[in-house]
């Protein structure tokens, strides 16, 4: 029998809960899920987020949880170790690459994500003008966009820019470090104890003041609670058959439950024998989808809808937290029963911190995979491994700090590493559990020391559902977002382009003349100024691209944005979207993204290959086959 | 007609355009219900467990990763 632990370590049961919630709840919750409902059908987007969740979320979750501690009894903590226990093979431990890059990557762009809320809760709380005085949506825009030097690359190294925030940056990475520094059960157990209740309290508050808002300007009586949770609630019935809407839906679940990261492998492997995994990990994950259901999608959207209208579905994920937001809270009274009260900043600071402390508790557990691996690998020692781990990571978040513009190498980071490879990740892992490691020692697996009983088809679902439903998901998401493609724009209807300035045979690319101008704009469509266009050398098809001048007078082209194509005596308006693949070759900071992440990878696979050397010479998997069969027996006992 | 279903077609016709609709309605509480049942059934569950199983139930966050002692 197992002994009890000291008062300090588990005072509570409560205290049980709220470490398992801390580490569930992130900025996907209030963030990234509201955005990604309202844009992709409201109400029906939960038919298939809620599919996602049963079908792929929680049998995922279960797996990792039941792989990882099998690997961790066997002595291994990281995921190279872990499927080198799982599957006997010289390549196996080469797959866990993505489970350290993933966790190491993600956490170099969140952690900024992380101090652009602190740094917005203390200007909130310093009463900043530029942010509480501000009072129409395109002030709060140019904010972020000085905050976050979305301007300029640099620009936050620079004199020009926001300084301070590369002092905020500091002292959030300083505090995720002096937590995992001093140890996981040490310093994050504590914190949670505290953060947790701390977030339920003030999602609360702003969830109660959201719903009593009321009608809060008179003229606009469609801007109400009922219609904001309309806006996001109502169901876009036609979104169904959109494959968007489900890949969005499946995308938002693994961000959230944080499944395929490569975190809960490597967790999971801390736990003894017995421990139970299966309660657990549907504790974790039904408190995450309650912070991101109840709470995420019952503030954001209505209250932006509250205050903002129709557009308030035009925001993205940063745009509702940091421009639609700020927004509603500009717009709230300034005087409650006679008395000056300025709750619009005081809610804004109690959000910015809020999303503060849902963003440290899951930075947080990404930093441990590595730090594992580097032990394990190396015989590095906690210390060393969190030191040089921080290394690593502020190389990373000083790239994404310096190359600001555009937010393009945040971006990049997030699709290529946050998105392709959790595919790529969970898709191995089905397939290891439900193939390698196999369904029926997965069942007897995951029960041992469990609280509750998986459903015998949950096994067969990971087997054969999971991994095609992921494989189809995955071909879709590529083949929308990475290859570019051509939409064709409607013109009076009948999408003939009458371009005759664009006859003009010249292939050196110039200004926009103004009649083409003109018929762009008859086509609704807002030419910038400094847009260009040329024609091919076929004669047959114009292009029309960004521009810009450098300091020195020279024109830099730019990205595609539309073409114009002449067949059969008619000429065709097509904009073009460029894909993720082409975004790599167009710019040269998103070019540098990729080279960065590849050395990484690289580096990752060399360190890899090294402590796989030291692994077999050290014996380590000598003894291992044994050991289901003296698991069982100690079960019979 | 089915009284049940003449309430909802009234209801249906009575809300404004961009107001949460019937099927809005429905949709957000068996979403909110559903979750807030999953997770109150969690907690349950974990709060029922004798004290020495609950030392069983974890979070990452709550984990011991066994290299602190020897940290240097």
């Amino acid at each position: 029998m197992a002994k009890l632990k000291q008062p300090e370590q588990w005072a509570t049961r409560i205290g049980v809960i709220l470490a398992v919630a801390g580490s569930a709840v992130g900025l996907g919750n209030f963030l990234r899920f509201p955005g990604q409902a309202a844009q992709n059908g409201g109400g029906a987007f939960m038919l298939p987020y809620f599919i996602s969740l049963l079908v792929l979320g929680i049998p995922l979750c279960w797996a990792e949880w039941t792989m990882g501690r099998y690997g961790g009894v066997r002595g291994f903590n990281s995921a190279p170790g872990i499927y080198s226990v799982i599957w006997r093979n010289k390549c196996s431990k080469y797959f866990g690459v993505l489970a350290l890059l993933i966790p190491l990557v993600i956490y170099m762009y969140y952690v900024v994500i992380e101090a652009w809320c602190l740094g917005y809760a203390f200007r909130y709380l310093i009463g900043d003008e530029r942010l509480v005085g501000a009072n129409s949506p395109e002030d709060f825009t140019n904010y972020f966009d000085f905050f976050v030097g979305k301007n300029e690359n640099g620009v936050l190294l620079s004199t020009d820019g926001n300084r301070i925030f590369l002092w905020i940056l500091l002292a959030t990475f300083a505090l995720n470090f002096f937590f995992i520094y001093r140890g996981v059960t040490k310093g994050i157990e504590v914190f949670c104890r505290f953060a947790m209740p701390t977030l339920v309290i003030l999602a609360l508050i702003v969830l109660v003041r959201v719903l009593t808002l009321g009608t809060p300007d008179a003229d606009k009586p469609n801007q109400s609670v009922l219609g904001g949770l309309g806006f996001m609630w109502n169901p876009a019935g036609e979104k169904l058959w959109e494959a968007q809407t489900w890949l969005a839906a499946s995308g938002q679940i693994f961000f959230s439950l944080s499944v395929g990261f490569g975190i809960i492998i490597n967790y999971a492997s801390y736990m003894r024998r017995r421990d139970d995994v299966v309660l657990s990990g549907l504790t974790a994950s039904s408190m995450n989808e309650f912070f991101e259901v109840c709470l995420g999608g019952l503030i954001t959207i209505p209250a932006a809808f509250i205050f903002l209208g129709m557009a308030a579905g035009d925001y993205g994920t940063f745009g509702l937290g940091f421009n639609a937001l700020p927004n509603v809270f500009a717009q709230m009274p300034q005087q409650i029963l006679g008395i000056a009260v300025p709750s619009g900043r005081i809610f804004g600071f109690l959000w910015f911190f809020m999303l503060f402390i849902a963003a440290i508790t899951s930075s947080l557990s990404m930093l441990q995979p590595v730090i594992a691996f580097l032990e394990e690998g190396f015989g590095l020692k906690r210390h060393a491994s969190a030191a040089l781990l921080g290394l690593l990571a502020a190389m990373g978040a000083l790239f994404v700090v310096y190359f600001s513009q555009g937010m393009v190498a945040l971006d990049m980071m997030d699709f290529w590493v946050g998105t392709v490879f959790i595919f790529l990740l969970a898709l191995f892992q089905s397939i290891l559990y439900g193939w390698i490691f196999g369904i029926a020692r997965g069942e007897r697996e995951a029960h041992k020391g469990a609280h509750l009983r998986i459903p015998r088809f949950v096994q067969y679902m990971l087997k054969y559902v999971v991994p095609v439903y992921l494989g189809v998901i995955f071909v879709l998401f590529a083949w929308q977002t990475i290859p570019s493609k051509q939409a064709a724009v409607q013109v009076n209807g009948d999408q003939d382009f009458y371009v005759t300035t664009a006859l003009e045979q010249s292939t050196t690319p110039a200004l926009l003349p103004p009649a083409l101008r003109m018929e762009l704009t008859a086509a609704e469509i807002k030419a910038d100024d400094q847009w260009v266009f040329a024609v091919n050398q076929w004669g047959d098809t114009w292009e029309i691209r960004e521009s810009r001048l450098t300091e020195e007078g020279e024109r830099r082209i730019g990205a595609l944005k539309y073409r114009m194509i002449q067949q059969n005596g008619r000429v065709q308006l097509f904009e073009h979207k460029a894909g993720y693949a082409e975004n790599i070759l167009n710019s040269q900071v998103a070019m540098l993204t990729m080279i960065f992440v590849a050395i990484l990878i690289v580096f990752l696979l060399i360190l890899i290959h090294i402590a796989g050397k030291r692994w077999e010479a050290e014996g380590r998997f000598d003894n291992l086959e044994g050991d289901d069969e003296s698991d069982d027996e100690e079960e019979i006992k | 007609m089915n009284p049940g279903v003449q309430f909802l077609l009234l209801a249906a016709e009575a809300v404004e355009p961009n107001d949460l609709t019937l099927w809005g309605w429905i949709i957000m509480i068996l979403s909110v219900g559903s979750v807030v049942s999953l997770a109150t059934f969690c907690t349950y569950r974990v709060l029922s467990l004798p004290p020495v199983e609950m030392e069983d139930i974890r979070g990452p966050l709550g984990t011991d990763t066994k290299d602190t002692q020897d940290a240097d």
